[in-house]
């Protein structure tokens, strides 16, 4: 076998073999195309930002620090 | 007879000063705003759907009312109308797709319950990009509607219908969503005044949902005192929304004329003007020097991690989309538009845990605002990054490129709906090629109140808005 052949499977391809359980050959195509390429672009991007959090990071941590940044109500500059 | 270029000149404020003067009736403004709709907004593309003997027996009622208790809301009798995906119980919203196209709806939108306790008239549905997705006003489905100032030229998006009705001067005010620069990017498109509040600061109750983490009601008016007075009219908390904030809403008209004297305006030059076209950058540093005559002190700042705010912006929506649209997706995929479609199927493609660092990485980033907001009241930025283009030249649809070119046009307005906080777009004159240019300025969590008085400071001094274009 091929090493082209022989590699792991890339999320295109596994989103593709999701697709055509849904026997839909259109849509997998389609998947393949930019969007998709976009889209492991900015998943890196994710994965990589990610990787200088604290693990203990949660999506909540933002809405506490927007409570706290936001003006008072009778705030000038 | 009255006729719609008086009108518009009276903008909202005006407008409603008028018909509670009697001066004029709802019924007379009504019957100039129909007529305009019909014979500019069809033509342009602004119209998704009217009842006009409907907003005819509503504004005869507004005026009844009025004379019968001489008490009513601060827009008592004023037609508006508003982006097409605020529900109305009973009335279809088509989202500017085909697939809600006969979607008769059982839930009125807070938005448009608030404004009608105002006394507001809804005239009509104005068009937008196939389920908000999209930052020129394309629409391969309905059309893509032309802008006033020069019909081959972009709106802008999603709120395209919006922006160019209340532009062309057939509406006071509208309301739009941003979800990545929805409102702000056709204000700016058309020479408006755009408002992205702050996240929490308008419910969403009844409003289509694109990105619930991203999703913001706005406003477009064609000046600032008008884009504070529909501020106060839709505000507050809402029990339907448990993403509404129950802060109090400031009286953002009370303080909107003490100017920017001692204002701390911020400066960041490494992400907002990277790739700006020096035409746009003129106009941009232009509206700084007017801040810095008027008694402003212009910083600069730094905000590090802000370049991972779009692509994550473009991931959220892409994920959270797919997961709203997911049976359509399945059943109906056929009456998607192409670059709709391509947008939502990129959404499934991502990793549940790529979606969740790009929600971590939000705190990440607001740390760096928070360190500027130790220096700065404000933030001032560009809002689209290059000068508005025509319809053909940005036809992308699904084709190679488009990504990078919705990203493009949201370089400086998708941060502001990644984090939450808010921004406005305020008209800054026009560009070589005679459409609008404006300059955007964002602060902190609930911060309208300075927002609003700091552009009203700047259209005071320039008079940047007003001018109405040539419809004929």
């Amino acid at each position: 076998m091929a090493a082209e052949q022989r590699r792991e499977p890339g999320r295109s391809e596994i989103t593709r073999c999701w697709l055509l359980r849904w026997h839909r050959l259109d849509l997998a195509e389609a998947v393949l195309g930019e969007p998709t390429a976009s889209a492991e672009r900015i998943g890196a991007l994710a994965r990589e930002g990610a990787a200088s959090l604290p693990p203990d990071s949660e999506p909540t941590q933002f809405d506490a620090l927007y409570r706290r940044l936001a003006v008072d109500d009778d705030a000038t500059w | 007879m009255t006729q719609l270029g008086e009108i518009a000149a009276l903008g909202l404020e005006g407008l409603a000063e008028a018909i509670r003067q009697r001066q004029l009736s709802s019924l007379e403004v009504t019957r100039v705003a129909i007529d305009g709709l019909q014979r500019h907004g069809r033509r342009l593309g602004y119209v998704a759907g009217m009842d006009p003997e409907q907003a005819l027996a509503d504004a005869a009622a507004a005026d009844r009312r009025l004379a019968a208790t001489g008490s009513v809301g601060p827009l008592h009798g004023v037609p508006l109308a508003h982006k097409d995906m605020f529900y109305r119980a009973g009335r279809v919203s088509a989202c500017g797709s085909r697939i809600c196209a006969d979607q008769v709806r059982d839930v009125t939108a807070t938005v448009l319950t608030r404004l009608d306790a105002a006394g507001a008239l809804d005239v009509a549905r104005l068009n937008m990009v196939e389920f908000a997705l999209g930052t020129t006003g394309h629409n391969e489905i309905t059309g893509s509607p032309g802008n006033p100032w020069n019909p081959a030229f972009i709106t802008g998006g999603s709120s395209s219908g919006s922006g160019g009705a209340v532009a062309a001067g057939l509406l006071p005010a509208a309301l739009g969503s941003d979800t990545g620069g929805s409102v702000r990017l056709p204000a700016t498109c058309c020479g408006l005044v755009g408002l992205k509040p702050s996240y929490g600061r308008v419910s969403r109750h009844g409003a289509m949902v694109l990105s619930w983490t991203l999703d913001h009601v706005g406003i477009l008016t064609r000046n600032v005192r008008d884009c504070a007075l529909m501020l106060q009219a839709i505000a507050g908390a809402d029990p339907a929304d448990s993403t509404c904030s129950a802060r109090a809403v400031p009286d953002c008209l009370a303080t909107i004329e003490k100017g920017v004297e001692g204002l701390r305006i911020g400066v960041e030059r490494d992400y907002f003007y990277q790739g700006v076209e020096p035409a746009v950058a003129r106009h941009v540093e232009a509206s700084l020097e007017v801040y810095r005559a008027l008694g402003a002190e212009i910083v600069p700042v730094t905000m590090p991690g802000l370049e991972r705010a779009n692509p994550l912006t473009t991931l959220i929506i892409a994920v959270e989309g797919a997961s709203n649209h997911a049976v359509w997706l399945r059943e109906r995929r056929e009456e998607y538009g192409k670059q709709t479609l391509g947008r939502l199927l990129a959404g499934l493609t991502y990793p549940a845990t790529h979606y969740l660092d790009a929600l971590k990485l939000r705190h990440a980033l607001l740390q760096s605002f928070e360190a500027a907001f130790q220096q700065a009241d404000l933030i001032h930025s560009p809002v689209l990054p290059f000068q508005v283009p025509t319809i053909a030249e940005s036809d992308l649809a699904a084709n190679p490129g488009f990504s990078e070119y919705v990203v493009a046009t949201g370089h400086c307005t998708r941060p502001y709906n990644y984090l939450g906080l808010p921004a406005i777009s305020v008209p800054a004159g026009f560009g070589a090629n005679g459409l609008p240019c404006g300059f955007q300025l964002a602060g902190r969590p609930f911060s309208e109140p300075q927002l609003l008085r700091a552009a009203r400071a700047f259209e005071r001094e320039t008079a940047s808005t007003g001018r109405l274009p040539a419809l004929d």
